[in-house]
């Protein structure tokens, strides 16, 4: 079934193919779309996160400089006010004293005690003394007395502050009134009561010095590690210096506010005092710790130093610097009471760490937006090639199965046509299948109906033609039989040579030639051309050819040949058709020829010496044309040496291929061309000449040519009893003609050698058991000098030259004499020919007499 | 028309020819062999004045050459050119000793 599959196959893979082409342009084209905006959508949420996460930077850098401004405001004020209660406090007490000494009067002695080590803890309010001063002293104890008044005054400070350490009023007499929670601390290790010095204390002196409030440097306490801070208001009267109020507050709520400011992990707050110290700092280490440098100002940071020196002037303001290598936002605001200021510090990282976290998760939500698309992407990739899978597996069934619909009419129509075999064409179509299969299938049952018309009508005209082609071959040879075709057509006849040729254009043709000997001295030629070809052609001129030559066995004057041929022809002659004939009759011993001319082309002839020329005789009617005609001999005088040349008008007009007729002119040259006389090779010469003219054309008229050549000779002839007795007389006979042509003794020899051998031949077997008569002619020519010789006897019918040659190399032994003498003939003599004519063999060999 | 000298000596005999030896006259020849070669040993022909021969003269030459093959040899001396080149012709030359 699978015999004739190739086209279903390819059918099949056609279709699979282009579909196959078509799903993946379509899976090419989805991808690359899918792929474009999965990179669109990626680049996008990309730049959408940058773009928010830059903007959002510098929105939170300016955002974080003013908050950090207005912290660094808010925690300033809170120290300013800080300093202004704790300023005040000393300035209340201040005013309370000069109050004292100005209206003292208005006071009653108020006592107060010395530090008790128990009161310890406890806000207590005590007197001390300065080592100098002498308690016992009236001065003192009244001035003691007088200051106790200030005892409300220090204690209700105190309580209303909360913040100070301890508050007091030291006079210039040495006497202190103190309000503090210390009071065990006033003791040295044997429990004796420790002098207070106040005068030596940088508060008292400051303020004494400056005349006005005055600030200690922030220090350590005298009896606790804290940092603390004192402050001393002068007090006057009268211009004189009556003693220092003074306060001492622990810096411990300034140091826990600015611990209390919250600025993340890198974050630092700290406060600068006027002198550029750092007093508090959130951080341990850098340039802005506490133990950092002395002056930031004259940091190697300039932007830390111009930083700082802008802060100390009391500025307020924010900016970006970078500290310790770590880009900040750094916010100050100054504390104009003490001359300090507050400073606020963010690392970037720190503040831009949302705006990171921002990007970051706009980044991630791309991201997972991208991944989302991408499975979805995928997905989609999954169902479009499961898609594309079962379009493929169903363009396969489909091709198929189309494939197979295409192809089974065709199969079966080529099984159906494979079943004719030979000349079976008997072609059965039973489907209906109603497309182009169908139209074939009735195309080639109306062709096999015609195949089979044609095949019988081919057969019969085949027979016919084959039947006709037979008979035509058989035509043709009879024709050719006519004519004689022998040559050299008489080999026992020196005087005369003659050669001629026929060319048929088609198979049968309508020229003839004759040449015969009507008796011993006269020889017949004709040439004649019969109108038409073919067939018809061909039997007219068999008819015209025996009529013509009974005519001259008969009649012998070429004119009343062709007269009586016509009158004969033309008396049945239903076909209305003709010849041309040109007839002569050469007289051998003279020389002189006698001829007809019945409307046939002028013959051509060649005195010897000379060249061609036409011979312009007088032309009667064709033969056959009308009855009655008459028809005029005239004569020509043939010399030893001249030549005759008869054709018919195949030869002038023969056509090359630009129609141009070979014409006379050619053909006298062609004559004239030949290399030798032999009228062999003049005919062949011509032949020649008319092939080159023609090139490829085809031959259109028979063409037809006859040369003779009459000989110059002088013939013997000697009959004598074919018997052994009479070889010394043919020898002798030959001698004497051989003698007298001045034959060479050598040549003679041969010559005599070569006719003893064939009389003794002849003598010895054409009669043998009878005897008969033999035959012996010799002809001497000229040019070229030649002894021809002929031998004739009318014995059995005997081919001399038909005999194997013997052995002439083998040893004595083994040879023998028979057919020795034949061979020596063949071997010494130039040309030797055999022929059976007229009931006689004919054997005739020839000689060249030149030395 | 043929003249045959023979001379015999010490069995050697020699056969000077003049003349033709054709159909006519080799019978002759051949009978005079016939009759003088039993005996002989060697066989010379003297051919100096034979002026022609035919292939009658090669048969009773052929014949000689036969005999003398098996009693003893044979050879031509003094052959002229005409007679010479019938024996090439024929292929004589060949099976004849000619000096």
């Amino acid at each position: 079934m699978f015999r004739h599959r190739s086209l279903r196959r390819k059918i099949a893979l056609t279709i699979m193919a282009i579909v196959l082409i078509l799903l993946l342009c379509a899976a090419l084209v989805l991808s690359m779309s899918v792929n474009d905006f999965s990179q669109l959508f990626h680049s996008t949420n990309r730049k959408m996160a940058n773009t928010s996460s830059f903007m959002s930077s510098s929105f939170m850098g300016i955002l974080t400089q003013r908050h950090m401004k207005e912290l660094a405001g808010d925690k300033a004020d809170i120290v300013d006010n800080i300093f202004l209660d704790f300023e005040k406090s000393a300035l209340i007490t201040a005013s309370a004293a000069e109050q004292l000494y100005t209206n003292k009067e208005m006071y009653s002695p108020r006592e107060v005690q010395p530090p008790k080590a128990e009161n310890d803890g406890v806000l207590t309010i005590q007197i001390l003394y300065s080592s100098d001063a002498d308690p016992e002293d009236e001065a003192i104890k009244d001035e003691a007395l007088l200051l106790g008044n200030l005892q409300d005054t220090l204690l209700a400070v105190n309580r209303n502050s909360g913040r100070l350490a301890s508050n007091y009023f030291s006079s210039e007499t040495g006497i202190t009134i103190q309000a503090d929670y210390i009071s065990g601390r006033k003791f040295d290790d044997a429990g004796n009561l420790l002098p207070l010095n106040a005068k030596e204390r940088p508060w008292y002196q400051g303020a004494s010095s400056t005349g006005a409030l005055y600030l200690t440097p922030v220090t350590r306490d005298l009896h606790t590690p804290r940092m603390g801070i004192m402050c001393g208001v002068p007090v006057y009267r009268d211009g004189r210096l009556l003693g220092v109020s003074g306060a001492g507050m622990y810096l411990d709520d300034i140091e826990a506010l600015v611990q209390s400011v919250d600025l993340g992990e890198n974050g630092n707050a700290c406060i600068l005092n006027q002198d550029g110290q750092v007093l508090f700092s959130t951080i341990a280490e850098g340039s802005l710790s506490a133990n950092g440098i002395s002056d930031p100002r004259n940091s190697d940071n300039s932007s830390l130093a111009g930083l700082v020196s802008r802060a100390l002037q009391g500025e307020t303001g924010a900016n970006r610097i970078t500290i310790d290598g770590i880009p900040c936002y750094v916010a100050f605001a100054p504390m104009k009471t003490v001359g300090w200021s507050f400073l606020i510090v963010m690392s970037q990282n720190e503040v831009d760490t949302p705006i990171r976290q921002m990007q970051a998760s706009l980044i991630q939500a791309t991201d997972i937006s991208i991944e989302k698309v991408n499975e979805h992407i995928s997905q989609s990739v999954v169902l479009l090639l499961v898609v594309l899978a079962v379009a493929g597996l169903l363009a396969f069934l489909a091709s198929f199965v189309l494939s197979r619909r295409i192809v089974k009419p065709i199969q079966k129509l080529t099984d159906k046509v494979s079943q004719l075999h030979g000349d079976d064409l008997d072609f059965q179509w039973d489907m209906d299948t109603g497309d182009e299969t169908q139209l074939l299938a009735n195309s080639f049952h109306s062709l096999t109906d015609r195949m089979k018309e044609y095949i019988r009508d081919i057969r019969d005209i085949t027979s016919e033609k084959e039947r006709i082609g037979a008979e035509l071959n058989i035509a043709n040879q009879i024709q050719a039989s006519m004519m004689p075709s022998i040559f050299p057509a008489f080999p026992e006849r020196p005087e005369f040579d003659v050669y001629a040729a026929m060319d048929p254009a088609k198979e049968v043709g309508g020229d003839f030639y004759d040449f015969f000997l009507v008796d011993e001295d006269h020889l017949a030629l004709v040439m004649a051309d019969v109108s038409g070809k073919g067939i018809p052609a061909a039997l007219f001129m068999m008819a015209s050819k025996i009529i013509i030559s009974n005519n001259v066995m008969n009649l012998r004057s070429p004119a009343e040949v062709l007269e009586a041929t016509n009158n004969a022809i033309c008396s049945n002659n239903k076909g209305e058709m003709f010849v041309t004939v040109w007839l002569g009759i050469l007289d051998l011993r003279t020389g002189k020829l006698t001829a007809a001319n019945a409307g046939h082309e002028y013959p051509v002839i060649r005195r010897t010496g000379g060249s061609f020329e036409m011979i312009k005789d007088k032309h009667g009617f064709v033969v056959g044309g009308m009855a009655g005609m008459k028809y005029k001999n005239y004569e020509l005088q043939l010399s030893p040496g001249d030549e005759l040349f008869l054709y018919t008008d195949g030869l002038p007009e023969a056509t090359d291929a630009s129609n141009a007729q070979f014409g006379a002119t050619r053909m006298l040259d062609a004559l004239n061309s030949a290399s030798s006389d032999d009228p062999q090779d003049i005919l062949n010469a011509v032949k020649r000449a008319v092939d080159r003219h023609v090139g490829d054309v085809p031959q259109f008229d028979d063409l037809t040519m006859m040369c003779l050549r009459y000989q110059a000779s002088r013939r013997k002839t000697l009959a004598v009893d074919a018997s052994l007795d009479n070889l010394e007389r043919v020898i002798s006979f030959i001698r004497n003609e051989l003698d007298a042509a001045d034959c060479p003794v050598k040549t003679c020899m041969q010559i005599e050698l070569a006719a003893e051998e064939l009389f003794v031949n002849i003598a010895s077997y054409a009669y043998a058991p009878g005897t008969g008569s033999a035959e012996i002619g010799i002809t001497v020519r000229e040019n070229p000098r030649e002894a021809v010789i002929t031998f004739a006897d009318s014995g059995v019918p005997y081919d001399i030259l038909a005999k194997k040659d013997p052995d002439v190399t083998l040893p004595a032994e083994e040879r023998s004499i028979g057919g020795l003498g034949i061979y020596m003939v063949k071997t010494i003599m130039d040309d030797v020919r055999y022929a059976y004519r007229n009931g006689k063999n004919i054997t005739t060999i020839r000689k060249k007499l030149d030395r | 028309m043929l003249n045959i000298q023979k001379t015999n000596e010490n069995g050697t005999l020699t056969v000077a020819l003049e003349g033709r030896l054709d159909t006519a006259s080799s019978p002759k020849l051949e009978t005079e062999l016939n009759n003088a070669l039993p005996g002989v040993q060697d066989l010379v022909f003297d051919l100096e004045k034979l002026e022609y021969i035919s292939s009658a003269g090669l048969r009773v030459l052929l014949l000689a050459q036969k005999a003398m093959n098996r009693q003893g040899s044979m050879k031509l001396v003094r052959v002229n050119d005409i007679v010479r080149e019938v024996l090439e012709v024929t292929g004589f030359t060949e099976i004849l000793t000619i000096e």
